[in-house]
């Protein structure tokens, strides 16, 4: 039998989260597990000169634990002895501890270099990736599924390893892609998902010490998705109105689905695909169909629905 | 897909292996060829001899590297991936780099002139190089982005080590107290 209490007892140290929700480290923490440390992205520059702190960082202040924020992935090494000591299955009383550090990384922006790998050992650092490895390694798994219309994608639960998304796969689940998803409500449900399996791993991990062997990926089978920027989510010259209706659908967070319209930049929230054009906005692909957005952001207004804008423009 | 500049941080964050050289990192290679020539294109006194991945937004150890830089006509390039240096010697020579990421600015780096490379090719192929001269410096300037370093962090400090481009094409010294606080260069 496995003893859960065991699984709270395990120190942990969070990376994370940049890109996707903050919900299994928020689990861990109000579900009382033993975090030690949250390794979380640096401050932001906000507007006015101020600085904005990253969710994971004021999750840590509320329930007092300690937040680190190094600059450089290089840093976080340091970081961890300072922590730790020189020896991490020691005290600083020169005790020994009983179960040694668990790493849970979701979405941490930097890349954890190969020291930190290895002070870890034999315990994994293990990672929460939105989709069914060895599909959609890199970046962006949650929009590329969407880009693609797949109706089905999964969450994996990793062990982190040198080479990109390669490392065993530990748990994975699969879940449904809604005709309606958007990558916010995809990121919620892999978070989700992603939480319950890690819930299940970690008396897992700490009852064999990290041993428990996961299944290899056929790298054979992998696919790789990139880092899309701004200019890549502009609604533009696609061979089908569908193809922008996903786009828009996956591109509904950061970065944001835009239209250009006479010189002006219009965000695009939601939309619909018709046969005849029924706004000046509407974009017309190379099916013959259009894509008709229906909420948008005009610059430097507020999100409204294209009727309004549009009674707006009228009015002149 | 762009080429990002200083002062974007993930230019001085190292980069991942790749595992598997699947069809989107040979298209990754393919873009960021384009991006090199078009880059070319729009910046007359200077020639496109190499880039790194991380230079377009991906933290992935690959680059690319012109057949012939000497002749601006040909425009072919070969990618390598998971590119590691075994071994530097030769004499320590001191020359001017450049960088894509990095505009107008170029400084004087000391570098061995001897590298023996191990890397793959696209095809999977597994390549030991051994090089020299000029070529030698652009895969250690290419292996450096890997490593989240960029020329400018090699030299910071030194005195007569910058120049600038001019629009006429040459480089004119410049004073390290031009640069030395400008925040946008050195990323901190």
């Amino acid at each position: 039998m496995i003893d859960k209490s065991l699984a709270k007892r395990v120190p942990i140290v969070f990376f994370g989260v940049d890109r996707f929700p903050a919900l299994p480290l928020e689990k861990l923490l109000e579900e009382g597990y033993n975090v030690q440390a949250i390794f979380a992205a640096p401050d932001k520059d906000a507007r006015g000169g101020k600085k904005k702190a990253p969710v994971a960082k004021i999750l840590g202040e509320k329930y007092d634990v300690p937040v680190l924020q190094p600059e450089k992935g290089r840093e976080i090494i340091g970081e961890l002895i300072g922590r730790f000591g020189e020896d991490k299955r020691l005290l600083p009383d020169g005790e020994h501890k009983g179960t040694l550090p668990l790493g849970v990384l979701v979405s941490y922006g930097k890349m954890i270099p190969d020291e930190v790998l290895e002070w870890f050992k034999p315990m994994p650092i293990i990672n929460i990736h939105p989709s069914l490895l060895p599909k959609y390694r890199g970046s962006s798994p949650v929009e590329s599924a969407i880009l693609n219309g797949d109706a089905e994608t999964g969450v994996s639960i990793i062990k982190l390893v040198a080479e990109m998304d390669a490392g065993e796969v530990l748990a994975s689940a699969k879940i449904s892609v809604a005709a309606d998803e958007t990558s916010a409500s995809l990121y919620d449900k892999a978070a989700r998902v992603g939480w319950e399996l890690v819930q299940e791993l970690i008396p897992k991990l700490v009852e064999t010490d990290g041993q428990l062997k996961g299944a290899g990926q056929d790298h054979k089978l992998a696919t790789f998705t990139p880092r899309f920027d701004k200019a890549e989510a502009e609604l533009t010259g696609a061979k089908t109105a569908a193809e922008l209706e996903r786009k828009v659908r996956a591109f509904d967070t950061n970065p944001r689905a835009f239209l250009m319209h006479d010189g002006k930049r219009f965000a695009v929230h939601g939309g619909l695909v018709v046969d005849a054009r029924q706004t000046p906005l509407d974009i017309k692909s190379s099916d013959g169909k259009f894509y008709h957005p229906t909420i948008i952001t005009p610059e430097g207004q507020k999100a409204m629905a294209i009727a309004d804008y549009l009674r707006g423009v009228d009015r002149g | 897909m762009k080429i990002l500049q200083t002062p974007e941080a993930s230019l001085r964050e190292p980069s991942q292996k790749i595992g598997e050289i699947t069809p989107e990192i040979k298209k990754l290679a393919d873009d960021m060829i384009k991006l090199a020539l078009k880059w070319e294109g729009e910046h007359e006194h200077e020639v496109s001899s190499a880039l790194a991945a991380p230079q377009v937004g991906e933290n992935v150890r690959m680059i690319i590297v012109r057949n012939e830089p000497e002749d601006k006509s040909d425009k072919t390039f070969t990618a390598l991936v998971n590119p590691k240096i075994v071994s530097e010697s030769g004499r320590l020579v001191e020359d001017w780099e450049g960088c894509l990421s990095v505009p107008d600015l170029y400084g004087k780096v000391a570098r061995r002139d001897q590298v023996k490379i191990e890397a793959k090719m696209l095809d999977g192929t597994e390549v030991r190089i051994r090089v020299g001269g000029h070529l030698a410096r652009t895969l250690m300037h290419e292996i450096d982005h890997l490593d989240g370093i960029l020329f400018l962090d090699k030299i910071r400090g030194k005195k007569n080590s910058f120049a600038r481009l001019q629009e006429d094409g040459a480089l004119t010294p410049i004073d390290y107290s031009e640069i030395e606080n400008q925040t946008d260069l050195w990323g901190d």
